[in-house]
């Protein structure tokens, strides 16, 4: 019987060990992401948290912990439509990153010097992946304009709802 | 001496359990005060975090954002029809 414990004891030890371990090493995974990513990321969790309390403050509403007011309705509302233009923005942006990382790949192929080829400036499909890129790269610094515009208004909206008193 | 010693861990083992339960009681009731938004930011935030993607592949990060809950708007109430009546 006392070995039975020593033994439940010790497995419970080593799983909460490993559990542990675990969330070291994929915190620590977590964290190491740069540039790009890191920025793709962190844009990721700005509009979850935001969305989520949106979310929560309807379910609230709706389940009646919320006063259940026009002024109340509108807050919510005005929070939840943020975030999904928030939403669309960042995804216009990606795609508007991807445009430009694919224009800037066929430049590098359309700009490589031929052997005997008439250099450049005069090789005129370089010419054109150079527009290209020049128009793929302003229309990405647009879109991530647009984004920061719309990611800058979260934080108040997301701070009024977390704000409302609940139903008393 | 090796009965006294099994003896010691056992009830090395009966207190450890102890308080392991006392802690889950007291780690459970903090999370029951934390306020609902803060629980749920932070379920999500662990999910994302946790997500096995490539961060830097736009394509990827848009096909995970749309996995990130909807949010529809409150429709208004409807209407009460003896407020409209006499108009």
């Amino acid at each position: 019987m006392k070995k039975d414990r020593l033994l439940i004891s010790g497995t419970i030890f080593l799983l909460i060990a490993c559990v542990g371990f675990a969330f070291i090493f994929g915190g620590c995974a977590a964290s190491n992401l740069t540039g790009a990513a890191k920025v793709h990321q962190t844009v990721t969790l700005v509009l979850a948290d935001e969305c989520t309390a949106a979310i929560q403050a309807k379910a609230a509403y709706e389940a009646g912990t919320l006063p259940q007011t026009d002024a109340v309705r509108y807050t919510i509302n005005d929070a939840g439509a943020a975030c999904e233009q928030a939403k669309i923005a960042f995804t216009t942006a990606l795609t508007a990153e991807l445009a430009y990382r694919n224009a800037e790949a066929l430049q590098v192929n359309a700009c490589i010097p031929q052997a005997g080829a008439v250099p450049p400036p005069a090789n005129p499909q370089c010419e054109a992946a150079g527009r290209n890129t020049a128009a793929a790269k302003v229309a990405s610094d647009n879109a991530n304009a647009a984004l920061s515009t719309k990611l800058a208004s979260l934080p108040a909206k997301a701070a009024a709802v977390k704000a409302i008193s609940p139903q008393k | 001496m090796l009965p006294f010693f099994i003896t010691a861990l056992g009830i090395l083992s009966d207190y450890l359990k102890a308080a392991h339960n006392k802690t889950a009681n007291t780690v459970g009731n903090d999370i029951a005060a934390v306020d609902q938004f803060t629980l749920a930011i932070l379920q999500e935030n662990a999910r994302i975090k946790g997500a096995v993607i490539d961060w830097a592949d736009p394509a990827a990060v848009q096909a995970f954002v749309a996995t990130l809950p909807a949010f529809t708007p409150i429709p208004e109430p409807a209407q009460d029809l003896n407020q409209t009546k006499g108009k």
